[in-house]
């Protein structure tokens, strides 16, 4: 967190400064964390989103209750090799999404793996959301038969699995999940993360993940903290940060307006 | 030398290698030739009044261009000699010529033919080039190459002189864009001179998979994706070819994201083959170890990238610090994607036109410039995302014009970008390749170590540590690794095997408990005995033996040194692979250092119950005093000797008896007394080393002893204890519990410290063990080599596969003083070879860099000039004296290396980096 919020927090009550929130977005390559984060902020969806290099940097308010939160999101580069990267972005994050795509199981494994590398690493309080994403591609070749399929579903996700499928198959419309959300959600539990699936094409649980978190982050806390650790004396220039950041916050301005964002 | 028919005359140097003959300029006007032999058509000596020497060469171009060697008439004869030979070899790579030029755009537009077939050119010529062609003065920037191309000769034969950097920094034109990309890069020679490569990857490879291949196919449709061309099966198809292709050729780098963006970028310019080899080139020698597993490259850059803003704009460079932003979250993406996907698309290939012309000084030069412009900003950034967002904004506006308040018109019509690049040359010029490649050589061993220890500390997470703290397991990572590295001398120059070791075998074994408990350096006791001798009185008194004995002695000790440690070896391997994990390794120490006094006693009573009947038998209990001895063979004093002595007394009395009583009290008794003997003699002037020998033979009952052993005792005690072996031989006779073995421990006050914590003490994992072994170089390669596994499998590759073999390894792991020398080398020897196309992109300033490797090996200089000069000459200079025997040098260098020009090439730099 940085001085911004010491001048915020001085103010939040009555003038509705935003909390700053860092929030690191990691998981295997192509599971749609951009995507993720994309619907997030600018309520969009692109068919071919670049491979994120390095990481990418967005934010986005939300009011929750009677503040309003700023997320300052860092979306991370999947592929293994950028790993190393990774502490430079989520080191002092108060948040992390890892993403995994339900229909691939291996990305399950390297969430968990994540999951485990922040745990030891990043910052002890941090919230991790586990967000399981593409569930369209699963629903909506299945959403006719789930009532009658809703038992055989784990029996199919193993097959799913022996078949290993390439995912490149995907106009083949019902398109298979390999994750079976009671896999995910048990785990989740037994980290103690939040748990979410989500769409990132049609939006789907997309705003929880982030009202959740939201509601996790000892916001009062990092608002003491800040005020504690920051003397006065920047104050003055706390002013010009903002309107860089409103400045930013043009572009997302369209969110703001749809009133409390998102979330 | 001249040029067509301006006759324009440069002074220089000329090296000729196998196939290339490069003129470097060395007066202030710029003039870089690298021509290959086999675009020669003709060559003739003038006719020349004058003493000089001179050689008219025809080009395929039909450009005249004429040598005058200035310097001794045999060494110019020698100079034609060597340049006839060559050029008779290159006859047959002339006929590949014609085919190869219909595939440059060059060719189409000097014989006005309308263009060049649709496989040899890029997506632009079908899918349209982005930008607006008027806007970018495509039509007048192509008639200035026209003329250039005239002037200068075109692709492979084309000089580049002064004007040649000021059309590369107007932007070039669409369809030549990609050829001259080629030409800068030199990735055209490296084309010209591999035709079929590419197809055949492809074809050798066709329908197979690997791990890169699934990246590749994720990313296809994530590259570029707004350009039209790549939301059509025939932009994706020629991305997939060239990306695969690459992973074939270098598997161990395979694709990296961010290699997609910029093949896609290229692709619009350059054909699938010219894509393939630019990309060669940029991820060989432009951007070393950017793409890499460990990306190491690319944080050396930055890390670069750093000091330099410290050094140009310190007070940027204080704020960024104080406020933790980290320079690299907004700049890492500007390298690895070379700006593509952080400004408009027609802004980025105008850097990529200087970048390949110019090297990586550019990106730094262009990131340097867009921090200063955006300076007072930044300055009131506060944290990363008021950061992120100044510098999003200003990519976003590089259109708008810099000074839009301005008066004069001209101003106002500046963009953004224009000023970017003026800033960029202009106040960031003294950054010189160089500058940078100096730079990257003195950080690289920091991003070395930095990767290494993140490896480490990644790897350390998921190890159990048992009970050692983490200081310690960092010294057991350490030395586990470096063990695996230069554990096996037998490996070293061998190929790639090492970068899998993941685990220690029984060998490397020995050398890794050596590393941490003094008693297993089994294998350097010859040098201790040795070492030791220079006055010490144990190897004095020693020395008076026969120096057979104490030699045999030794065999004798170092194989039960083996045995036993090789039985702990096989302890700690507890799922019997017969190699030691990390885990393993941690586990089984854990359970030593950390054990209390009864699963001491326990360990080594297991260790010598080598049938597992639960008893120790006679020899195996005399195996115990033997293992015990060697354990304490460099312990000094009586101390020791004497607790064996008590240890093998007690035991022949306690264990328990199973048959013939009497000969074995007996058989014991001789043992112990001579156990006894050897005690008694130390109390004279023997120490404990020399005594330890012996009490250890006695025990064994060899005949070697004999000649040790001092006059007396040794008659008396021989028969006997000769005997004594023979009954052991013959029947085992008694059987010692693990109760009774532990009463006989404990029944001795040292043996009772030894086993309560002597032999954990011996370990020493946090003070150094005796002789230093963990040089800090030697670490950070250990770092680096057991990084191999995940992250920097480049690096450790490049080492191996790269680099000439042994050689380069030597200078690697004797780390930073060692690799200039090294690389100087390295790069005369090639230089014969590289000068040409290196050189060449690595554009006219590095003239310095050829001169260097024409100082250490002479590659053909010709000897001073005096510049008198007809009106078409062109001169040579150097110091005469040396020359001589330098060419000859040379000439051999020559037939050696032959025509593996590119491979050299790719080694020069590739080991330049590294």
């Amino acid at each position: 967190m940085s001085q911004t919020n010491d001048a915020a927090s001085q103010v939040i009550a009555n003038n509705m400064k935003p909390v700053q929130v860092k929030l690191v977005l990691l998981g295997e390559a192509a599971v749609g964390k951009s995507s993720l984060v994309l619907r997030f902020v600018n309520d969009e969806f692109q068919e071919n989103k670049e491979p994120t290099i390095g990481a990418a940097f967005l934010t986005q308010k939300c009011r929750l209750e009677d503040k309003v939160i700023k997320f300052e999101i860092w979306d991370t580069a999947g592929q293994e090799r950028f790993h190393s990267l990774a502490p430079m972005y989520y080191r002092n994050a108060q948040a992390a999404v890892v993403v995994y795509d339900v229909t691939k199981a291996s990305s399950l494994e390297k969430a968990k793996s994540w999951v485990k590398e922040l745990q030891r690493q990043a910052n002890p309080n941090i919230v991790i959301a586990l967000t399981g994403n593409k569930v369209d591609l699963v629903s909506t070749g299945r959403k006719g038969r789930r009532t009658s399929e809703s038992d055989q579903d784990e029996e199919e996700e193993q097959e799913a699995m022996d078949l290993d499928e390439d995912e490149e198959d995907d106009e083949d419309y019902g398109i298979s999940r390999q994750v079976p959300t009671e896999e995910a959600s048990a785990y989740a539990q037994e980290a103690g993360l939040l748990f979410f699936e989500t769409s990132a094409k049609n939006g789907e649980g997309v705003a929880e993940v982030f009202t959740e978190i939201a509601k996790k982050i000892p916001l009062e806390h990092i608002l003491s903290s800040t005020r504690g650790s920051r003397a006065g004396g920047v104050g003055g220039s706390n002013g010009r940060v903002d309107l860089q950041n409103g400045a930013n916050g043009q572009r997302l301005g369209g969110q703001q307006d749809k009133g409390g964002c998102a979330c | 030398m001249v040029q067509g028919e301006k006759n324009d005359m440069y002074h220089g140097r000329l090296y000729m290698s196998g196939s290339f003959l490069c003129f470097i300029c060395v007066e202030a006007k710029p003039c870089v030739l690298a021509l290959p032999l086999f675009t020669i058509r003709r060559v003739e000596r003038m006719n020349s009044s004058s003493a000089s020497y001179a050689l008219n060469i025809l080009t395929w171009h039909q450009m005249r261009i004429i040598f005058r060697l200035n310097g001794p008439r045999t060494q110019c004869e020698k100079f034609c000699g060597t340049l006839k030979t060559n050029l008779k070899l290159q006859v047959r790579a002339m006929r590949a010529l014609k085919p190869f030029l219909a595939t440059c755009f060059s060719e189409a537009l000097l014989a006005d033919r309308p263009d060049i077939a649709e496989n040899d050119s890029g997506l632009g010529w079908v899918f349209e080039f982005p930008g607006d062609p008027k806007k970018l003065k495509n039509k007048s920037k192509t008639k200035l190459w026209h003329q250039y191309f005239k002037d200068n000769g075109r692709n492979l034969t084309m000089t580049k002189v002064d004007i040649f950097p000021k059309l590369i920094r107007v932007g070039l034109p669409n369809k030549l864009r990609g050829e001259i990309w080629e030409a800068c890069s030199g990735s055209l020679f490296l084309r010209s001179m591999n035709q079929g490569e590419y197809a055949r990857l492809l074809k050798d490879n066709e329908g197979k998979m690997s791990l890169s291949l699934e990246e590749i196919e994720k990313d296809l449709n994530r590259s570029l994706p707004e350009y039209q061309a790549y939301q059509d099966i025939k932009g994706i198809n020629r991305l997939r070819n060239v990306l695969s292709a690459y992973a074939w050729k270098n598997p161990d780098l395979g694709y990296c994201q961010a290699m997609n963006i910029v093949t896609s970028a290229i692709l619009i310019y350059q054909s699938e083959e010219q894509a393939f080899w630019t990309l060669n080139v940029l991820c060989d020698r432009l951007l070393p170890g950017y793409y890499s597993t460990s990306m190491y490259g690319a944080l050396l850059d930055q890390t670069i990238l750093e000091h330099l803003l410290d050094k140009t704009m310190p007070i940027l460079s204080k704020h960024l610090k104080k406020v933790d932003v980290q320079l690299s979250v907004a700049c890492l993406p500007w390298f690895l994607s070379l700006f593509i996907n952080s400004m408009p698309l027609v802004y980025a290939f105008r850097i990529l036109d200087c970048f390949f012309f110019e090297g990586p000084k550019i990106l730094f030069q262009i990131s340097l410039a867009v921090l200063k412009v955006n300076g007072d900003d930044l300055l009131a950034a506060k944290d990363d995302g008021a950061f992120m967002d100044v510098l999003k904004k200003y990519f976003s506006t590089l259109d708008d014009s810099a000074f839009p308040n301005s008066t004069n018109p001209k101003a106002r019509a500046l963009t953004k970008f224009n000023e970017l690049m003026s800033v960029a040359f202009r106040e960031f010029e003294s950054i010189t390749p160089e500058m940078v490649a100096e730079l990257r050589r003195n950080h690289q061993l920091k991003i070395v170590h930095n990767i290494g220890s993140f490896t480490k500390r990644s790897q350390l997470r998921n190890i159990s540590p048992g009970k050692f703290t983490k200081d310690e397991m960092s010294v057991i990572y350490d030395r586990f690794y470096s063990t695996l590295f230069y554990g096996r001398p037998q490996n070293r120059s061998g190929s790639n095997k090492q970068g899998e070791a993941r685990a220690l075998d029984a060998t490397t074994f020995v050398s890794f408990l050596g590393s941490i408990a003094h008693w297993a350096q089994v294998d350097d006791e010859a040098n201790n005995d040795d070492n030791s001798a220079n006055g010490s009185s144990p190897s004095r008194h020693r020395r008076r033996g026969s120096n057979a004995t104490t030699a045999t002695a030794r065999e004798r000790r170092q194989v039960v040194g083996r045995h036993f440690i090789s039985r702990l070896f096989e302890r700690f391997d507890q799922n019997n692979t017969g190699t030691l994990s990390l885990q393993e390794v941690t586990t089984g120490l854990d359970d030593i250092i950390h054990g209390d006094l009864m699963t001491q006693i326990q360990l080594f009573f297991d260790m010598h119950d080598l049938n597992k009947d639960g008893t120790l038998s006679r020899d195996e209990i005399l195996g115990m005093s033997e293992s015990l001895l060697f354990i304490f063979r460099f312990d000094d004093g009586d101390t020791y000797l004497s607790a064996i002595s008590n240890f093998i007394r007690n035991a022949f009395e306690f264990a328990e008896k199973v048959d013939l009583p009497q000969k074995k009290t007996a058989a014991a008794a001789a043992l112990v007394d001579r156990a006894d003997a050897a005690e008694t003699k130390t109390e004279g002037a023997e120490t404990g080393v020399s005594s330890s020998l012996e009490v250890k033979e006695t025990a064994h009952a060899s005949k070697e002893e004999k000649e040790e052993i001092k006059e007396g005792k040794t008659n008396e005690e021989d028969p006997r204890s000769v005997s004594a072996t023979a009954q052991s031989n013959e029947e085992p006779e008694i059987q010692m519990s693990l109760p009774t073995f532990r009463m006989v421990v404990l029944a001795d006050e040292t043996l009772e410290k030894f086993f309560d914590s002597g032999f954990a003490a011996s370990f020493r994992l946090l003070e150094p063990v005796d002789r230093q072994r963990g040089l800090f170089a030697k670490e950070v390669f250990d770092s680096l080599l057991s990084e191999g596994r995940k992250l920097a499998g480049g690096i450790a590759n490049n080492i191996q596969n790269r680099g000439a073999g042994g050689r380069t390894q030597k200078s690697l792991s004797s780390s930073a003083p060692g690799t200039p020398g090294e690389e100087k080398s390295s790069a005369a020897t090639t230089l014969g070879q590289s000068s040409s196309s290196a050189s060449l992109s690595e554009k006219v300033s590095s003239s310095a860099a050829a001169d260097e490797g024409g100082d250490e090996k002479g590659v053909n200089v010709i000897s001073e000039s005096d510049g008198m000069a007809e009106k078409k000459s062109a001169t040579q200079t150097d110091s005469e004296k040396e020359s001589e025997n330098e060419e000859e040098e040379e000439d051999e260098d020559e037939d050696a290396e032959g025509d593996d020009l590119l491979d050299e090439v790719d080694k020069v730099t590739n080991f330049k980096f590294i």
